[in-house]
């Protein structure tokens, strides 16, 4: 087990190494490259002007040789420092991820702490009412665009329902993650939760939506194909009582693969706070890679994606291990 | 023997048997209705402007008091669901983005089944084996030396397509017929390179001509979704005949030279395929899907990037249609690819196969008319699924600005417009998201119907 | 239960609605849709937003500032150096080129925050840093030109050698620290002297950029790494959501009856959702908004309008932004010299044909005024009296008759030209795409040509690709063969420098051809007139003679229309009832910031005295309705 997460985490080597070429690539050879917009501030730029600039950012050199001293540099942990916010690019992505990672965190805790339960309550009661309902609710989670679910609830808590109860407020804020001046200091530590999770309550629904829908309709059958299994008949025919056949004997061979299921989408609950992000104004590093690509920033767009690239391969690789730890009968070699 | 196996009914019976169950996920079927309807609006869009049912959907008002034509709320005179805020007609916008949204939907889950399918029947096929198809009894001699031409062969053939598709990027778009040629040429000099230098019979293994012609059937997969889109969108397809053959041409450059690579290397090395590709596969899961996608988009849909030349002298203002569906392809073949994958390595193990082999049969026949039919009902769940993927994350992209541009609508792009003016006319955010609600909503439902008719053991 | 819940929710949103009310506790909420990067880059090696400008103003004093009128203020200076009080020196130095030597005095009543008095230290440590070789400086001219002696603690002289009139528009220098700075900067120093400034320059670059970080980012300010001159000073900076301001006690200007009578704290809210920053104004989580929040047509959405009766002011400030369309007049390009559009007349003729006072009346309530020439009708030097181009098809018909033009049998005016060749008048309008009000531009104007024979052909594209070099800098290659509309920023320093053809003063060309390697942005005008004014008012330091320049280049100008003016883009602002001296002009601190006497900014009910009138500088929508 440990020889194979070696090889594994050695493997992430190479793999980063080729993503980081194939991502740096791509993002220095869009079109354009960041200065192009000075002119419109200062007309008076001569060519000989710009051509200093671009010397000064280093955009003069080929792509290749931009990206082996980037590499260079990465190798000793120094990301560079972002164009736009003066920092270092890696710090400036720690802070935006602390963001991110309450947004993510909180969704994920919130689609499995609905999904799973309801999950397995549909399968027992397959083919009754309640099961109809959750399996049509979990089709339209699943089809539903996170941007327009977004708007509708900015729509609905902001304008419409204000509007019909005669409220001067929104219901739930809808940008941001706190009201200013809101601190445990100034008004104590209950009220200064209650306005965070004021805050949190449209993002972490938005963002939670697809995963809920998809684990709950994934709890489903995964318990449905366990209780069609030969030892569950052995130990209903035991006498066991159904609540111990459920939760004792299925639900834990059900979690198996949605354990895997849920691990591989860890990373795309990232890639997918890009929307939410920037739909609720949430500084979030989604946020600030989508203006770091907008703005040609190049370090932060690298180490934002970098970064993500890692979590993916990492989150691939702890998915496979705790199969192996849920499910005893997989040896990894 | 062989008349047994005509005789044998099976096939039949087992598609009524899958309608029958069909018919009987009530959800499924009326979904099926759904997208039928959504399919006929998309295709008689043209014709319900032609005759007077709905607006144009570029016609903006003109003549005095613009103003009171923008932002009409849905039931106005002349417009059931409104106008938006060029006092365009939204009913209108809508059908006419649902054709690009249905087209993107079906292309990509067409193009991404077949381009999986291939790579996942291969990997399995030649998992721990090498990448040859027995071929009778050839020394191992002149295997190797097979092996050789076909990577020397494969080099001269990428050379040329590269020339083709890089280098004479203007003469491709001038003259795409040439370029056309110029592709053909390459390939057709790889072949006689082969025949020439190459060993006696090398020309005549099959391997030289399933390369080939799986960049033939590829590009011939291009040509239909390029007749469809040119059917589809006559008004914007002014890249007409010269679009068709370029993407014609640089589909069957790209994917020939491509397969007759991944011979040459893959058969030099004698690398196992299936590594190959699972590393391939391990790599693109391991790439920030949504991130990436923005990035690639903003890429080629600049038109001064390289490619986004070609599209938009190609295709017009529909470039960024056919960027999409490119880009969608392109992480779309993973599911399927996997899957196949997956469903090759088990058959190929089976009694069945054995049989064949037995037979006598060909290993490719066997490959095409045996493995690949077996594994068919995941496919086309997987294919239904992937055309409410597909609709969505184009919807996605074309939201954040990076995908479909205007004024090509989409059920995306219009909601990119809509939310700058939800307190004016929410009408404008309300419509594009529900009919994408909808479509993906029928497509997931129809998936699942297929899933419990075809494929009755799996319940996901 | 139901019911229940409601009032639960609504309960605790009046609680959470009275932690941020505005007089109460004589505090302002301002709400931004930006955020900035940095405050107190100084140097502006970073960026320089105009939000970061805005909330600097509340942060730092300068040796000047614009006044709500556009005119120069002293601030930490004595007085505004003149040629009159014997302050500033205009020697000519040969080839028509002048210097000048302005003296400054400091304040003796002016300390940072933490205590340390203002010298001209401060203003000599900012000139160190700028002047450094490879510093990544934004305007390289400028630092080339300046020059600074310090006399003593309190007086210094700058000078700028080829001197311009802008020189002497607001501070001519800046000021830093030095003594919070000056460790840092040795350091930073020591590490640029390591490095070869050829080989590393992107190295050096970052080290700037790093020695700014230091100091300017949240994370340092939050530490307290800088301190103040201005009328506030920063106490906590929350990225992504707020920044607190609270009153300097050191600053040196006391409003009218006591500070204490004015807004104490300051809260920016950062929400970059122009939806959702409006929803937060609905519910009265904002008291006024910054230069960069709203859009127009937000602004003047009917929810806020009519929540604003009694509770809120809006109000349209013209702002400096110049919206118009650029002809393309290289007669090297088929398309312009089929169409004539390098001749005036041709110019003139659309003019008149298109409508712009019925645009601004449809799209904008008549909000956004017509411009006539680029020279906004706030600025000192605007001529009121050069021709104007009011809408009139006949007029238009008329001249294009004259050119030759004939109505062809498809309503398209056409003609043949001196080779032979039958052309049709198809105009090419090219704006960028996914920009509404842009969109409907347009399709207003091409209804209006249509009317005199022109079909307009509209290909629009991405800003993104529009604006890049290979597209906008390229029309003597015909990237853009007629229109290309988009906007100008011409603050209260323009030098027409967008309009030169020929600078007699540098000798460069402005005209984008292959000669000069495409630089510059004049797309084939060259009036030797116009240039040789410009080249005199460049170095008249003058104001009433450069006037006399400016306005006979107006007279020009108009006369042969380069460019198509179409109107000033106005800025939105709401402030709630009570707020005063929150205002905002066309040139207040430069660019309207309403910031920009921020010591002033205050409650009425709590004693501060209006001293400004927004009236007198925009227009109230709410009336307007």
């Amino acid at each position: 087990m440990l020889a194979y997460t070696l090889r594994r985490l050695l493997q992430m080597i190479p793999l980063l190494f080729f993503v980081s070429l194939a991502i740096y690539t791509l993002v220095a050879l869009q079109p354009g490259d960041p200065l192009e917009g000075l002119i419109f501030q200062n007309p008076h730029l001569t060519q000989e002007d710009i051509a200093e600039l671009k010397h000064a950012y280093g955009l003069d050199q080929p792509i290749h040789i931009r990206y082996f001293k980037w590499l260079g540099r990465a190798l000793q942990g120094d990301l560079g420092v972002s164009r736009t916010y003066a920092q270092p690019a890696a710090e400036f992505i720690y802070h935006r991820m602390q963001n991110t990672l309450l947004l993510t965190g909180l969704s994920f805790l919130l689609a499995l702490l609905v999904a799973i339960p309801v999950g397995v309550f549909s399968a027992v009661r397959q083919y009754s009412l309640p099961d109809y309902v959750v399996t049509f609710l979990s089709f339209v989670g699943y089809s539903t665009p996170v941007f327009w679910l977004g708007i509708m609830l900015m729509l609905l808590f902001a304008v419409w329902l204000p509007d019909r109860l005669g409220l001067d407020h929104p219901i739930f804020p809808v940008g941001g993650f706190a009201s200013p001046g809101v601190d445990p200091q100034s008004v104590g530590w209950a009220a200064y939760l209650k306005d965070r999770i004021w805050h949190l309550v449209l993002p972490v629904f938005t963002l939670s939506v697809l995963s809920m829908a998809s684990w709950t309709r994934f709890t489903r059958s995964s318990v449905l194909e366990v209780l069609s299994q030969d030892y569950i008949r052995t130990a209903r025919a035991k006498g066991l009582a159904e609540r111990v056949v459920i939760y004792k004997h299925a639900l834990r061979n059900a979690l198996i693969p949605i354990v895997t299921l849920v691990g591989l989408a860890i990373p795309g609950l990232f890639s997918g706070a890009v929307i939410t992000e920037t739909i609720f104004s949430w500084p979030g590093m989604g946020r600030a890679l989508f203006d770091a690509l907008l703005e040609k920033d190049y370090n932060v767009a690298m180490a934002a994606l970098v970064f993500l690239a890692f979590l993916t391969a990492l989150f691939n690789l702890l998915a496979d291990l705790a199969y192996a730890v849920v499910d005893p009968r997989i040896r990894y070699s | 023997m062989a008349t047994l196996a005509k005789k044998a009914p099976k096939g039949q019976s087992t598609w009524a048997l899958a309608w029958r169950r069909f018919k009987k996920h009530r959800m499924a079927q009326a979904s099926l209705v759904i997208i039928l309807i959504l399919v006929a609006l998309a295709i008689l869009a043209p014709l319900m402007v032609a005759w007077g049912w709905v607006a144009d959907p570029d016609a903006q008002p003109s003549g005095a008091n613009l103003k009171s034509f923008y932002f009409l709320p849905p039931g106005a005179p002349g417009h059931p669901l409104g106008t938006d805020e060029l006092g365009r007609d939204v009913l209108s916008r809508l059908l006419f983005g649902g054709r690009i949204s249905l087209l993107v939907g079906f292309s990509v889950a067409i193009l991404s089944v077949i381009i999986g399918t291939a790579v996942g029947a291969l990997a399995g096929f030649f998992s721990g084996r090498p990448f040859n198809f027995y071929t009778g009894p050839l020394s191992p001699e002149l295997r190797r030396q097979i092996g050789e031409t076909g990577a020397l062969a494969s080099g001269l053939a990428l050379a040329a397509g590269l020339l083709a598709d890089l280098l004479l990027g203007g003469l491709l778009v001038s003259a795409p017929a040439g370029t056309f040629l110029l592709a053909l040429l390459g390939v057709l000099l790889a072949l006689l390179f082969v025949q020439l230098l190459g060993p006696k019979g090398a020309l005549a293994s099959r391997l030289a001509w399933t390369s080939l012609s799986w960049g033939l059937l590829a590009g011939l997969a291009w040509l239909v979704w390029d007749i469809a889109r040119t059917l589809a969108l006559p008004a914007i397809a002014e890249g007409g005949l010269n679009g068709t053959l370029s993407a014609i041409g640089l589909a069957v450059a790209v994917l020939a030279d491509l397969a007759l690579v991944l011979w040459g290397v893959v058969g030099r090395l004698r690398l196992d395929l299936d590594i190959v590709i699972s590393r391939l596969i391990d790599f693109m899961l391991s790439i920030p899907t949504l991130p990436l996608l923005l990035v690639l988009s903003a890429f080629l849909n600049d038109s001064r990037s390289p490619l986004g030349k070609v599209a938009h002298a190609a295709f017009g203002d529909a470039a960024s249609v056919f960027i999409i569906i490119a880009i969608l392809v392109i992480f779309g073949w993973i599911t399927s690819a996997r899957l196949v994958r997956g469903q090759v390595l088990s058959l190929r193990e089976q009694e069945f196969t054995m049989a064949a082999y037995a037979l006598g049969a060909s290993e490719p026949r066997i490959m095409f008319r045996h493995l690949v039919p077996n594994a068919l009902a995941p496919i086309i769940v997987d294919a239904t699924l992937a055309v409410g993927t597909a609709i969505l994350v184009e919807a996605a992209l074309s939201f954040l600005g990076f995908g479909i541009q205007p004024p090509v609508p989409t059920w995306g792009n219009m909601l990119t417009g809509a939310q700058d003016f939800i307190f004016y006319a929410p009408h404008l955010a309300i419509f594009p998201g529900l009919l994408i609600l909808i479509t993906v909503l029928a497509f997931n439902y129809v998936g699942d119907g297929l899933r419990d008719a075809l494929d009755p053991r799996s319940r996901l | 239960m139901k019911k229940k819940s409601w009032a639960w929710i609504t309960g605790l949103l009046l609680a959470a609605g009275l932690a941020f009310a505005g007089p109460g506790n004589n505090s302002l909420v301002v709400g931004a849709s930006q955020e900035p990067r940095v405050i107190g880059d100084f140097w502006s090696f970073v960026s320089s937003a105009a939000i970061a400008s805005e909330i600097e103003n509340f942060l730092w004093a300068g040796l000047e500032y614009i006044d709500i009128n556009g005119k120069d203020h002293a601030y930490l200076a004595t007085e505004v150096p003149t040629v009159e009080n014997g302050r500033v020196k205009v020697t000519d130095i040969g080839k028509g080129k002048k210097r000048i030597d302005i003296k400054y005095t400091l304040r003796d009543d002016i300390y940072w925050s933490d205590g340390t008095p203002i010298t001209t230290k401060d203003v000599a440590f900012y000139y160190e840093v700028g002047k450094y070789p490879g510093a990544p400086v934004q305007d390289p001219s400028y630092w080339k030109r300046i020059s600074l002696k310090v006399l003593d603690d309190k007086n210094f002289v700058v000078s700028f050698e080829p001197a311009y009139f802008y020189d002497l528009v607001g501070s001519a220098i800046g000021l830093a620290p030095e003594h919070v700075m000056r460790a840092e900067w040795e350091k930073t120093k020591a590490e640029i002297k390591k490095l070869d400034p050829k080989k590393d320059a992107a190295k050096i670059t970052e080290l700037f950029q790093g020695f700014v970080a230091k100091f300017a980012t949240p994370q340092a300010l939050n530490q307290g790494k800088l301190v103040f001159s201005g009328p506030f000073t920063l106490k906590k900076w929350v990225p992504g959501s707020s920044m607190e301001l609270v009153r300097n006690k050191r600053f040196f200007i006391t409003p009218p009856g006591g500070a204490d009578k004015y807004v104490q704290r300051v809260t920016y809210r950062f929400i970059t959702d122009t939806n959702a920053l409006l929803v937060a104004i609905l519910g009265g989580g904002v008291d006024a908004t910054s230069s960069v929040a709203l859009t127009f047509d937000q602004a003047r959405a009917p929810q806020l309008v009519r929540r604003a009766k009694g509770r809120y002011q809006i109000w349209a400030v013209p702002g400096v932004i110049w919206e118009h369309a650029e002809v393309n007049k290289f007669a090297n390009v088929q398309e312009v010299k089929d169409l004539m559009l390098d001749k005036k007349e041709t110019r003139q003729a659309l003019l008149y044909a298109m409508n712009r006072q019925g645009l601004v009346d449809a799209f904008f309530d008549g909000l956004q005024p017509v411009a006539d020439t680029w020279v906004h009708f706030q600025d000192p030097n605007f001529n009121k009296n050069v021709k104007k181009y009011p809408y009139d098809p006949e007029k238009a018909k008329k001249i294009l008759a004259s050119l030759g033009w004939k109505m062809g049998p498809d309503g398209i005016l056409e003609r043949t030209t001196k080779d032979g060749r039958k052309v049709k008048f198809v105009l090419e309008y090219v704006t960028t795409a996914g920009n509404r009000i842009r969109e409907r531009t347009e399709v207003f104007f091409q209804n209006d040509l249509k009317k005199v024979g022109i079909k307009v052909k509209i290909n629009n594209a991405p800003a993104s690709v529009v604006f890049s070099n290979d597209f906008f800098s390229k029309a003597y290659d015909g990237s853009w063969k007629g229109l290309f509309e988009f906007a100008w920023l011409f603050g209260i320093v323009d030098d027409a420098g967008v309009f030169t053809c020929h600078d007699y003063l540098t000798g460069e060309t402005y005209v984008p051809t292959p000669k000069n390697n495409y630089s510059g942005v004049n797309f084939n005008w060259c009036n030797e007139e116009f240039d040789r004014l410009r080249a005199k008012a460049m170095i008249e330091f003058d104001a009433n003679k450069r006037r006399e320049y400016w306005q006979k280049m107006q007279a020009i100008w108009a006369e042969e229309v380069p460019a198509l003016p179409y109107y000033w883009r106005s800025n939105p602002i709401v402030v709630k009832n009570g707020l005063v001296n929150f205002v905002s002009s066309t040139y207040f601190g430069s660019f309207g910031y309403p910031t920009t006497t921020a010591w002033l900014i205050g409650w009425k009910s709590r004693g501060a005295k209006p001293v400004y009138d927004q009236a007198k500088y925009g227009i109230n929508v709410l009336e307007q309705k």
